[in-house]
Parts: structure tokens; C-alpha cells; sequence
């Protein structure tokens, strides 16, 4: 059954991700691969929205940066717990994600990419402007570790991968869940086929809230990690070109696989930094793997990568996972 | 439902008062006033551009009439949004497919159970339901005949075949009134038969308007037969009565086809 090889190929791949600081990796590696499952998410919840439900948002990063800021202000002045903090940016971003997704829920395609672009705007207008409380434009500084509920400081980079494992770990099982459950077919459906799922008596507004208060709510899972890989945040993180960045990601990585919001996080970080310590024009490269892959491998490298696997038996199911799975049991 | 406030006598499933509807200065339904009784198969026929599928658009809401009201059992849901009619029990299809076709057929019927079962929106979902709308999917393709095909995506299905699954998933939110929109076109006679038999005993109680264009389907099965000409009512009565029409006789069925 696919749900087994699916369930196989996770195990993997967090073994693999749980023996890696074993292997001698330095520290500052192991911060780069924090931030790149930490992107990973976020491009993973945008996923639901551009792949699943066909709604390309250019908003994303509000959800990301206010998750970003909720939760650094609240390890600042509350408490730095993990399972505190974490939750607090998760709350904050939903709420600004149901907001956004209700002005939003009656519309499609540009229309659509222009008020979440706006909305966003706005949200990054409040951070930016709110001095006081954000730090405005030089960014908010001074944040604490996290630390776990014994009191423990999360501070080597070893303890902030695990973490960020951790929670890319639940975000894709929530997010996979999200799209193999009755509603995650129903947004398929509405992506596909509007009218008749319409006269199917589903409620199209209703569909895309709840896709966009999932969505937000992983983002701001993401985004409440983010600011403690640096102690540091900028208003950047809810900028619109943040945006643009995850929609990059994700079409780099492969829309629709949900996993593929990793692979475009890792290649466009690892450009980022290893390309930018030979040239400051790093982003030209990053345009052109982004030319080359719309060009060459349009589906992204998640979706060839997915394809080459099928054959042994390793693909992973996605929108039609229900024909394979009956292809298989009959 | 809302309170059973009971506008029409009984009998009446649908009632539409006065519908008119104009686009710019072409007026695509004219004033049609029109009793379905509950239970009954009523073809509606009319030439092409009569107003058919408008009419059609407005019973379901896909379509605001400018005037008039349509009452579906007793209710007025003259202002009800197409999903929200659904629920009620007035459905439709459409005059070209509309499935989903990277979908299995048992997923595409699975689709309308669980709207119907109120499962669809789901998320942590009892393993029970979803099972129970994947069942009703086989079932209906069982009745059918389709049974072995119910696996593939419908894309790779036949055209018939395609249709066959259409009319499955609007079988499968158990209609009070089913609108068929050119339902048996680009079927054989055969696969119309099987069809139509399906609707008529999948619930006898349930209410059926079939929009077709081949004559032979409407004269033989319906009960009643509606005329639609220029988006007006031209007449409503039994396959003999319309038959001995003659203001039907030179609208529509012209001087080339005897019945």
C-alpha cells in the first residue's frame, strides 16, 4: 500500500535527519539546515494554498512574520518556553490568516494575488511603522533562548535543529493529513472543478478559509522558530518580497508534493550562502536556477524526484493517491 | 429547512412564479409560470436558445432572475445560493461533464456523499463515514454496470462512460428534484436506457426535469412535457397533448418530424 511506503520513506528520511549531527557536521551547518526545514514549512504550508487550492498568494510572509514577532515578543516579555512561545506565534498567525482569508475567500486568481499582496503590505506597515513594540525598521533585538519546559536553554545549533526537525516533522503530518482528509479532496475539487463542487452543495468560501487558516497556522509555526536562529528579527520576515521568496522556493522545490517545499528551501538557502561568499550578484544566480527550472523541469525537482522514485516503489501519492491505492488493492 | 410554510398546494415540488430574465436587451426567459408535481419525469424541450438551460440556472442559482420566485417544496429559495439548494435537495447536472478527472469514479461519487453526509468538510474524520461514501460509490456503479472501471480516473474513461459517472454523483446527494441538463447525449440508446432507468428507480419519489434533444427520449418517458419557445411558455401537458399542438407543432417540431 502507498500509505505504508509514504510512512517508510518519512522514517527514512528522519532517521537520517536525527543521525546527521552524529556525523561531525559543524554546528554552523547544522543552523543552516535549521533555517532551511524552517522555510521548508513555511513553503510547505504556502503549498496548501498555490498547489492544493490553485490560490497563489503573495502574502504568505505576513503569517510568516507575525508568528515571527508574536513569538519573539512573547519569549521577550512572557516566557521564552518552548511549548509556550512556539504556540503564541501559531495563534497569532492564524488569527491574521482568518482575517486575511476571509476578505479574501470570494475571490480567485489575480484578484486574489492583489489583495493578499496588499493585506500583507499592511501587516508589514504595522510592524514596520510600531516602533515601540517591533523595533520598526532596525528590527527587534535582544530576544532570549528558547528553552524547554525543564528550563534547559535551547542555544547550540544542534539543539535548534532538533527543534526545527521537530516541528517540520508535525508540520507535515498535519499538513499531509490536511490533504488526504475529506476537506484536503474538497479543496482538490474546488481547484479542478468550482462549478461542480458548488452543485455539489460545497461552499467554495468555506473551503478556502479553512485552507487558509491551516496554511497560516503552520506558517506561523515557522515563523515563531525563526527569529531564534539569530535572536534576531527584521521586518523583512512579513515584507512582500519574503513572499515572492517562498513562491520561488516553492516552485524550485515542486508544487503540489508538499515535501518539495524543503528541497526549494535547501537550494535556494545553500545559493544564498555559498554562492554569495564568491558574489554579491547571488540573487542572479538564484534567478536563473529559478528561469532553468521553469524551463527544464517545470514541475520542480520535488515532482522529478517523486517521478524517479515511482518505480521502486517509493513515490509518494499525492492529489490522485486515491486511484493508486485502489490501482494496487484490486 | 425553514418552517413548513406550506405557499403551494400539495403536490407541488417546484413552483416557479413570474421567472423572467434579460441579458442587456435579450430576453432569455420570458414570465414562465410552471408546477412540477412531486414524483413526476417532465421533459422540457424547446429549440435552441429557448431558455432551457437559463431556466435551468435560475431553478439551481447559478442564476438571479430579475423577477419572479421559485418555490421548492413549499419554501421560497428564490434568494438561496446554489450550495445552499443543494443541501436542500435540488440538484443538477451539467450539459457537458463536469467530473473531476485525475479522480477515481468511486472518488468522484465519494466527492457528493460526503457533501451529502455533511462529512465533507472533514478533517479528522471517522474512518466509518469515509468508507461508507467510498461504498456508496461502488454501489452505484454496481447498479450501473460500471463496477470495474470504478478504480481507473475518470479521465480514462469513455465519454458515455464519463457522462454515466456524472449523473452517478448527482445521484449520490440523494435529490429531491434532479434537474438533467442534455443528460443522454453522446450515449447510445442502450446507455440511455440504463440511465434513465437508474434515476427512476434509484428513488421514485424523487422529482426529475430532463432536458434532452433527442425527442424519442422525452416522448417516450415523460409523464408531462414542457415547451419553452423564445424563453416563453408555450405549452405544458401530456406527450399527446403536446403532439396535437398546433402552436407547438409550428415553433418546434415543424412540419419534419412526425410523432
Amino acid at each position: 500500500m502507498a500509505g505504508n511506503r509514504s510512512t517508510l520513506v518519512l522514517s527514512v528520511v528522519v532517521a537520517a535527519l536525527a543521525v546527521l549531527p552524529l556525523t561531525g557536521v559543524p554546528d554552523h551547518h547544522l543552523r543552516l539546515v535549521a533555517e532551511i526545514l524552517i522555510l521548508g514549512v513555511a513553503v510547505m504550508s504556502l503549498d496548501l494554498l498555490i498547489g492544493y487550492g490553485g490560490l497563489v498568494s503573495l502574502g504568505h510572509a505576513a503569517m510568516f512574520g507575525v508568528g515571527a514577532y508574536a513569538a519573539a515578543l512573547f519569549a521577550t516579555h512572557v516566557s521564552p518556553d518552548l511549548l509556550l512561545a512556539i504556540p503564541a506565534g501559531i495563534v497569532a498567525a492564524t488569527l491574521v490568516g482568518a482575517v486575511m482569508g476571509a476578505l479574501v475567500m470570494r475571490s480567485a486568481n489575480l484578484f486574489l494575488l492583489i489583495l493578499t499582496l496588499l493585506l500583507s503590505q499592511m501587516v508589514w506597515e504595522v510592524i514596520f511603522r510600531w516602533r515601540d513594540v517591533t523595533g520598526g525598521a532596525d528590527g527587534f533585538r535582544g530576544i532570549p533562548q528558547l528553552t524547554l519546559p525543564g528550563g534547559m536553554a535551547i542555544d547550540s545549533g544542534v539543539d535548534l535543529y532538533y527543534v526545527a526537525g521537530v516541528l517540520a516533522v508535525g508540520a507535515y503530518l498535519v499538513a499531509a493529513s490536511f490533504v488526504n482528509a475529506p476537506i484536503g479532496k474538497a479543496l482538490v475539487g474546488t481547484r479542478e472543478q468550482p462549478i461542480r463542487m458548488t452543485a455539489l452543495g460545497y461552499s467554495i468560501p468555506r473551503i478556502r478559509l479553512s485552507v487558509f487558516m491551516v496554511s497560516s497556522a503552520i506558517a506561523g509555526a515557522a515563523g515563531a522558530l525563526y527569529p531564534f536562529v539569530n535572536l534576531y528579527v527584521g521586518p523583512q520576515v512579513a515584507h512582500w518580497t519574503m513572499s515572492a521568496t517562498l513562491v520561488i522556493m516553492l516552485v524550485l522545490g515542486g508544487v503540489c508534493t508538499l515535501f518539495g517545499g524543503f528541497i526549494g528551501a535547501a537550494i535556494y538557502l545553500v545559493f544564498q550562502t555559498h554562492v554569495s561568499s564568491y558574489t554579491d550578484r547571488w540573487q542572479l544566480v538564484v534567478g536563473l536556477a529559478f528561469v532553468a527550472t521553469v524551463l527544464f523541469v517545470p514541475r520542480g525537482l520535488g515532482r522529478e524526484l517523486h517521478q524517479l522514485l515511482r518505480p521502486l516503489g517509493l513515490g509518494e501519492p499525492r492529489v490522485t493517491a486515491e486511484t493508486d491505492k485502489k490501482g494496487t488493492v484490486r | 429547512m425553514t418552517g413548513h410554510t406550506s405557499i403551494e398546494p400539495t403536490g407541488a415540488g417546484l413552483s416557479l412564479h413570474g421567472v423572467r430574465k434579460s441579458f442587456g436587451s435579450y430576453t432569455a426567459v420570458d414570465d414562465v409560470t410552471l408546477d412540477v408535481l412531486q414524483g413526476e419525469l417532465l421533459g422540457l424541450i424547446g429549440p435552441n436558445g429557448a431558455g432551457k438551460t437559463t431556466l435551468f440556472n435560475i431553478v439551481t442559482g447559478f442564476v438571479r432572475p430579475d423577477v419572479g420566485r421559485v418555490v421548492f417544496e413549499g419554501a421560497d429559495v428564490t434568494r438561496l445560493k446554489p450550495d445552499q439548494r443543494v443541501r436542500r435537495g435540488l440538484v443538477r447536472t451539467f450539459q457537458k461533464s463536469m467530473v473531476f478527472p485525475e479522480l477515481s469514479a468511486e472518488e468522484n461519487i465519494a466527492m457528493a456523499a460526503r457533501a451529502r453526509q455533511g462529512s465533507g468538510y472533514a478533517w479528522w474524520r471517522p474512518a466509518e463515514r469515509a468508507a461508507e461514501a467510498l461504498a456508496e460509490g461502488s454501489r452505484l456503479l454496481r447498479a450501473i454496470g460500471l463496477e470495474r472501471r470504478g478504480a481507473l480516473p475518470v479521465g480514462a474513461l469513455s465519454h458515455g462512460e464519463q457522462r454515466m459517472v456524472d449523473i452517478l454523483v448527482s445521484l449520490a446527494l440523494r435529490p429531491r428534484l434532479l434537474l438533467m441538463d442534455e443528460p443522454t447525449a453522446g450515449l447510445t440508446r442502450e446507455e440511455t436506457a440504463r440511465v434513465m432507468d437508474l434515476v427512476r428507480a434509484h428513488d421514485r419519489s424523487t422529482t426529475v426535469v430532463l432536458i434532452a434533444h433527442d425527442l424519442d427520449v422525452v416522448f417516450s418517458l415523460c409523464e408531462r412535457i414542457a415547451v419553452l419557445n423564445l424563453g416563453a411558455l408555450l405549452a405544458v401537458g401530456s406527450p399527446e397533448e403536446i403532439r396535437a399542438n398546433p402552436e407547438v407543432r409550428t415553433a418546434y417540431l415543424g412540419s419534419h418530424r412526425e410523432h
